[in-house]
């Protein structure tokens, strides 16, 4: 378990660095602003010292005396003329400064009270109390303090310290330099220091102005060499060129004896670089510039934010064996399979370690070098580099493949290119669940893209415009094992989520489907063995019948060669109407499906049957049969619809939102009378006759009318539409099966756009009493309000555009900012839930072993396995056990039983 | 230290909102230990500043910093949630 761990950490301690510590770890003392001489050498005691480290190849380092990459670097040190405070530590600074007595150092308590706070911070200590429950308590501490006027230990009045942002302190008004502080933080005893928060033994408050200043190593800030032959020093040299050349000016001029007031010029110049050196976007100050005019990247800039070292090289890495492309898509494929083109599967490879067992075949592999030419079987994966025994990596190349080859011995381990079968990882940002990322079985195909099936796109959300993603190749058996075990696309059709499956038909899918199950569609023998021919089942079922001599099949008989024999369900189609009384198996509509011992007897088998995220038999499948069943079955049903619809034709284009012309006038008649409502309720507000609904004003009253009395106008204008587009149309039949665009989509194309809203209200801004100049001043009729009349067909007008527009900036807008807070969200989520995982015991533990759930969920229920929001499905259970209309045996059975 | 806030005298416990709350002795404290086999401070925190925990400790529930809580809530999910909490200064 511990393989590769040498040294546990067993603790960490947080100190202030001293002066004498500083000075200490110091290679060397620091005194030159320059950096190189010029023959391109570093110059002694300059920032790029050698005792500093290396970074040019063939230089010995003069601390370690090591080359480059064998010495890691050494610290320097700059001794300050006068000390200076460091940004970092202002807030404690300020703490201490209010708490402690400005004439001899003690903490402005009484001793009592020094000594209750001194108990409660040991008890805390005991008690294994958090960081920041004893910080809190530091605080209060301080707080309790500062607000002592006279010392209790030698009576002096005290001041009222209050800064200047960043790093300057004053006291009733004057100046505190420094220095002064330094002095007074050096008074504050020992035993004073522990209530408010610091451990003497390892820290002093006066360690927090700086009079001596380390300078990293020449690692940490290596200077690059342009083209050009110039040098290109780091920023953080730049600024301790600048800090090292005031410190030089300061200390000429106090020793001189320079006026005060120029020296003081100089300290506070020298406060700043020291500032900036650290943090380059403290408040208050201007950020220090490079000559182009871009700020430096000083210390905490380097460490902070999403590009920072933390976030950016040490919680994320860039890796090897990963690739990355575009997408297309492969609708023959599996669902688990992965389309890697052949550059890349050459370039991505899995160690294979020699042993006894493999070496010939080892042998084999490598003799074929890195570039094999294919063979009858097409595509054969080749060696880019041997690994010895002794860890060295040799690259393998046409030239010495067998010498390499022949001296393979076990231990060895070769670099095998990827070969169809293999499992990679497949990844598409933002990776915002677990289905993410997942495992596919490699196919290496000719072209340029990876390529998957179609089903898997909406649990990567992804869509072919263009859309990249990621494959990494892994490089332990163990996690190539866990990796098809829990991984694969096939152990994710059903989400976690919701339960329902997220890996499903889309788009033709579920048109195909559709138009062939729908109303008894037959084929005839050509067109069903055309269909047949897309999957491996080989032989025609039965024919349904014959009509004139000839044999024909149902579009749903073909169906069901993708279900198992003893499936039985029945539920509502997509297309159901939802009417009032609901006629089950004698449905009109066909919105009633009912498969009985894997026949499609009834309905239209459409988005609710086979769909992602909604589909009823996927759903069955994937839990009664299994992950390898479901597996299975979409690919039948997907392939088989993709040959229904390219068998019988499928096609959608403006004429499908062509409605007659007597359509249009019933519509415009419709829109005009709302209009005129509207005018008229305008009219009752102005006399004063419109009558207020409770609990809303005059004014929000006439807007909730007029809002309803137009959304009815767009509903109407929609349905008139409606009646002219009927099952026969491509559009109509996309929206209703559910694979693309909705009823609403439609009626905004063929009827009425409607009202265009911004903040929920009809749009109202812009000029004096008006929205636009078209309009008279103080109309609060539909037009002038943002009401859009026309059709997308039909085209908008000059004002209804631009209300148009406006309503639509807003839902950009909405969108950009919910993504980026949503985004947020997670990553506070993610960060504080990543060390969860559920027990043994039922129990949801941190890795320090702490409960955080008693039970998973409080219910000890994983939802991929509990259907929706209850544990049990018991409807299905009830089917499945009493038949289809369970319900009416359980009603008879309550009827004769009485009062059960 | 800062100004005692005045205590409120109020019973919150039927709100609808607020779960039922039992203080353990410490042979029940022992077998929930037992049950889960952990420590104390394994458990999930409550301060004691809590409104509850105040309540429990003002109808003489001797709530101590150490105590636990045994906190019985109504679950969508489950019907009935159990949960304990260690008490702990705050
Ligand atoms: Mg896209
Ligand atoms: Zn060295
Ligand atoms: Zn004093
Ligand atoms: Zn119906």
């Amino acid at each position: 378990m511990l393989r590769g761990v040498s040294k546990r950490i067993s603790e960490i301690k947080f100190a202030f660095m001293s002066p004498e510590e500083i000075r200490k770890i110091s290679a060397i003392k620091v005194i030159t602003a320059d950096t190189y001489d010029d023959d391109g050498f570093p110059i002694d005691m300059g920032l790029m010292d050698s005792h500093l480290g290396v970074i040019e190849p063939g230089l010995r380092c003069k601390t370690c005396k090591c080359r480059v990459d064998e010495c890691s670097g050494h610290f320097g040190h700059i001794d300050l003329a006068m000390p200076v405070i460091h940004v970092g530590y202002v807030k404690d600074i300020t703490r201490l400064l209010r708490a402690s007595c400005k004439a001899c150092g003690r903490v402005l308590l009484t001793r009592e009270r020094t000594q209750e706070y001194r108990a409660l911070m040991a008890e805390m200590e005991n008690f294994g109390g958090d960081t920041q429950d004893k910080f809190e308590l530091t605080k209060v501490t301080a707080k309790d303090a500062s607000s002592t006027p006279i010392c209790h230990y030698c009576g002096t009045q005290q001041g009222k310290v209050t800064i200047d942002k960043p790093t300057t302190f004053r006291e009733d008004g004057h100046k505190l330099t420094p220095k002064e502080i330094r002095e007074r933080l050096e008074r504050i005893p020992d035993e004073d220091l522990l209530p408010m928060g610091i451990n003497p033994k390892n820290a002093r408050p006066e360690w927090m102005i700086l009079t001596a200043l380390l300078v990293p190593p020449v690692t940490v800030r290596p200077s690059i060499t342009l083209q050009s032959g110039d040098r290109s020093e780091d920023d953080l040299t730049h600024k301790l060129v600048d800090v090292l050349r005031i410190n030089q000016r300061l200390r000429e001029n106090r020793d001189a004896g320079a006026p005060q007031l120029i020296v003081e010029d100089l300290w506070e110049l020298l406060q700043y670089h020291i500032t900036t050196y650290y943090d380059n976007q403290t408040s208050g100050i201007p950020p220090a510039r490079h000559r182009s005019g871009r700020p430096l990247k000083t210390l905490v800039q380097r460490l902070k934010g999403k590009e920072g070292r933390f976030r950016s090289n040490l919680s994320g890495k860039r890796v090897n064996f990963s690739s990355r492309t575009v997408i297309s898509p492969d609708p023959l494929m599996s669902i688990n399979e992965l389309g890697v083109p052949r550059t890349a599967a050459r370039e991505l490879t899995i160690p294979l370690r020699v042993n006894n067992l493999n070496i010939d075949m080892a042998r084999r592999l490598v003799t074929r070098g890195p570039e094999p030419p294919d063979t009858s079987r097409g595509y054969i994966p080749g060696v880019n580099y041997v690994i010895r025994s002794d860890a060295r990596r040799i690259k393998v190349t046409p030239r010495n493949k067998s010498l390499i080859a022949m001296n393979l011995e076990p231990g060895y381990i070769v670099e095998r290119q990827l070969q169809a079968g293999d499992i990679v990882l497949f990844n598409r940002q933002p990776s915002l669940h677990r289905m993410s990322m997942m495992a596919h079985q490699v196919q290496v195909m000719e072209g340029k893209t990876f390529r998957f099936n179609l089903s898997v796109c909406p649990p990567y959300n992804a869509d072919f415009d263009g859309d990249e993603m990621n494959l990494h190749v892994l490089q332990s058996e163990e996690a190539r094992v866990e990796a098809r075990i829990l991984m694969r696309v096939q152990e994710h059709i059903l989400s976690p989520r919701f339960g329902g499956p997220v890996i499903g038909a889309i788009h033709d899918h579920i048109t195909g489907a559709f138009i062939m199950t729908y109303k008894n569609y037959s084929f005839n023998r050509f067109d069903a063995l055309q269909i047949i021919s897309r999957i491996d089942i080989k032989v025609l079922p039965e024919a349904d019948g014959t009509k004139d001599g000839e044999e024909y099949w149902y579009g749903r008989t073909l169906m069901s060669l993708a279900l198992p024999a003893d499936l039985n369900m029945s539920f509502e189609a997509s297309i159901c109407q939802n009417c009032d009384t609901c006629e089950f198996e004698n449905c009109k509509h066909d919105a009633y499906v009912v498969v009985r011992n894997g026949k499609i007897l009834q309905g239209a088998v459409d988005e609710k049957a086979i769909g992602a995220f909604k589909g009823k038999i996927l759903d069955k499948m994937a839990r009664d049969y299994g992950p390898d069943a479901a597996r299975v079955f979409l690919g039948i049903a997907t392939k088989l619809s993709i040959g229904a619809i390219m068998v019988m034709g499928f096609t959608t284009g403006i004429d499908d939102e062509d409605i007659p012309e007597m359509a249009k006038l019933q519509i415009s008649e419709k829109l005009k009378k709302a209009r005129e409502t509207v005018e008229a309720l305008v009219i009752s507000y102005r006399d004063g006759t419109l009558e207020q609904m409770p609990g809303r004003s005059l004014e929000e009253t006439l807007e909730v009318e007029t809002m309803k009395e137009l959304g009815k106008a767009r509903d109407t204008a929609g349905q008139i539409a409606g009646k002219h587009q009927g099952m026969e149309n491509s559009a109509v039949i996309m929206a209703r099966c559910g694979a693309r665009g909705s009823m609403l989509n439609l009626s905004q194309m063929a009827g009425c756009i409607g009202q265009q809203a911004v903040r929920g209200e009809r749009i109202s801004r812009g000029y004096w009493g008006r929205t636009l100049p078209h309009f008279v001043k103080e109309d609060l009729g539909a037009e002038a309000k943002g009401f859009v009349k026309s059709c997308y067909k039909s085209g908008l007008n000059p004002t209804e555009y631009f209300f148009h527009s406006m309503g639509g900036r807003e839902g950009l807008v909405d969108t950009a900012v919910r993504t980026s807070r949503s985004g947020y969200m997670q990553r506070r989520l993610i960060n504080a839930l990543e060390d969860l995982k559920v027990t043994a015991d039922g129990t949801v533990r941190n890795t320090a072993q702490c409960i955080i759930q008693f039970k998973y969920g409080e219910d000890n229920i994983d939802p991929t396995r509990s259907s929706g929001d209850s544990g049990v499905d018991i409807n299905d259970a009830l089917m499945e056990v009493l038949g289809d209309k369970y319900w009416e045996f359980l009603t008879k059975q309550n009827s004769k039983g009485g009062d059960q | 230290m800062a100004r005692k806030k005045k205590e409120l005298d109020i019973d919150i416990m039927p709100h609808v909102l607020v779960p039922r709350f039992t203080l353990l002795d410490e042979k029940a404290v022992k077998q929930v230990l037992g049950e889960f086999k952990i420590t104390r401070d394994q458990l999930p925190k409550i301060r004691m500043g809590d409104a509850m925990v105040r309540q429990i400790d003002r109808e003489g529930g001797a709530v101590t910093e150490g105590s636990v809580i045994k906190v019985i809530r109504e679950s969508p999910t489950a019907g009935v949630a159990i949960a304990y909490r260690l008490v702990i200064r705050g």
